[in-house]
């Protein structure tokens, strides 16, 4: 199985990513939505197939940076593509994600673009 | 970079974001034109309505509004205001949806919550955060605006509809 992950507070957010991970013609068999970074990890416990994670930075509940740390402290998932989409563009906030384990960063609001090439150049 | 709390500074750079996040993002909306700068305002029951000082114009009756505060060296507030039909077409435009598909007030709402994140995300790039101490909150409908703070609104028209866009800010520093 080939999932993808969308972690956003945004309904709306994660609508758009389906939207433009179908257009780019993404290698995917399936979204799953999670609202929150807490929600997002029972998703990765629960869900074997998870290959990649799309993920907001601001949420309720556990934010991004938090989503990611945790993340990579479970042992098989240290190398799970992680890239953060998000408002959040300040060369600080960046580097905090990239610091705490995220494998690309993209910037609201982004292009279809823009996307595909953070996904291509994690080899999807 | 100027500064946060001068008003005009905070409009231009504004007026920069909402083109960014309109011609990105939300299809259908490339183009729109700013039809009133530091508009005057008046609320009544909830409905808001902008009238050009200058030209005598006046907006449509706004009345969907999103909210995003933001806090740091400055604290302050983006607005995202529209029509109802306007926050319809904003919100298919973000979606990337044709008029068939079916469209819930939950999802106007929190299109319009994400329409207002972006530009809140791209007024602290540009505007107020040299480094990187500002923090963005959560979509609130229905805040008032803070109190003495600087800035104001850009009224654009958009195909058949109004929007507005208002960025308001207090500089914390100022106070005991």
């Amino acid at each position: 199985m080939n999932k993808i992950l969308l972690v956003d507070d945004s309904g709306t957010m994660r609508k758009i990513l389906m939207r433009v991970l179908r257009q780019a013609e993404i290698d995917c068999d399936g979204f799953l939505e999670a609202s929150n970074g807490a929600e997002g990890l029972e998703f990765l416990n629960s869900e074997p197939g998870v290959s990649l994670v799309l993920c907001d930075f601001n949420m309720p509940v556990m934010n991004g940076l938090e989503f990611v740390k945790s993340v990579r402290a479970i042992e098989a998932r240290k190398t799970l593509p992680i890239v953060m989409v998000t408002t959040e563009g300040g060369a600080e906030m960046v580097k905090n994600a990239m610091d705490a384990g995220a494998s690309g960063y993209v910037t609201k609001p982004f292009t279809p673009e823009s996307i595909k090439t953070a996904l291509v150049a994690l080899g999807k | 970079m100027g500064s946060p709390t001068d008003g005009e500074y905070l409009l231009q750079t504004m007026r920069i974001c909402v083109d960014e996040v309109f011609d990105k993002m939300v299809t259908g909306f490339r183009g729109a034109a700013v039809t009133a700068v530091h508009p005057i305002q008046s609320r009544e029951n909830g409905v808001i309505k902008y009238s050009d000082k200058k030209s005598g114009s006046c907006s449509d009756e706004l009345y969907e509004e999103a909210v995003i505060p933001f806090t740091g060296d400055v604290c302050g507030q983006v607005v995202l205001r529209c029509s109802g039909s306007g926050a319809k077409s904003i919100a298919r435009g973000l979606l990337m949806m044709d008029e068939s598909e079916a469209l819930g007030l939950s999802d106007v709402r929190d299109a319009l919550g994400e329409c207002a994140n972006m530009l809140a995300g791209a007024l602290k790039s540009k505007a107020l955060d040299p480094n990187g101490s500002f923090r963005l909150g959560l979509p609130e409908f229905g805040s008032p605006g803070p109190a003495g703070a600087s800035g104001g609104a850009l009224v654009y028209r958009v195909a058949e509809d109004s929007m507005s866009v208002e960025v308001w800010c207090c500089d914390t520093r100022r106070q005991p």
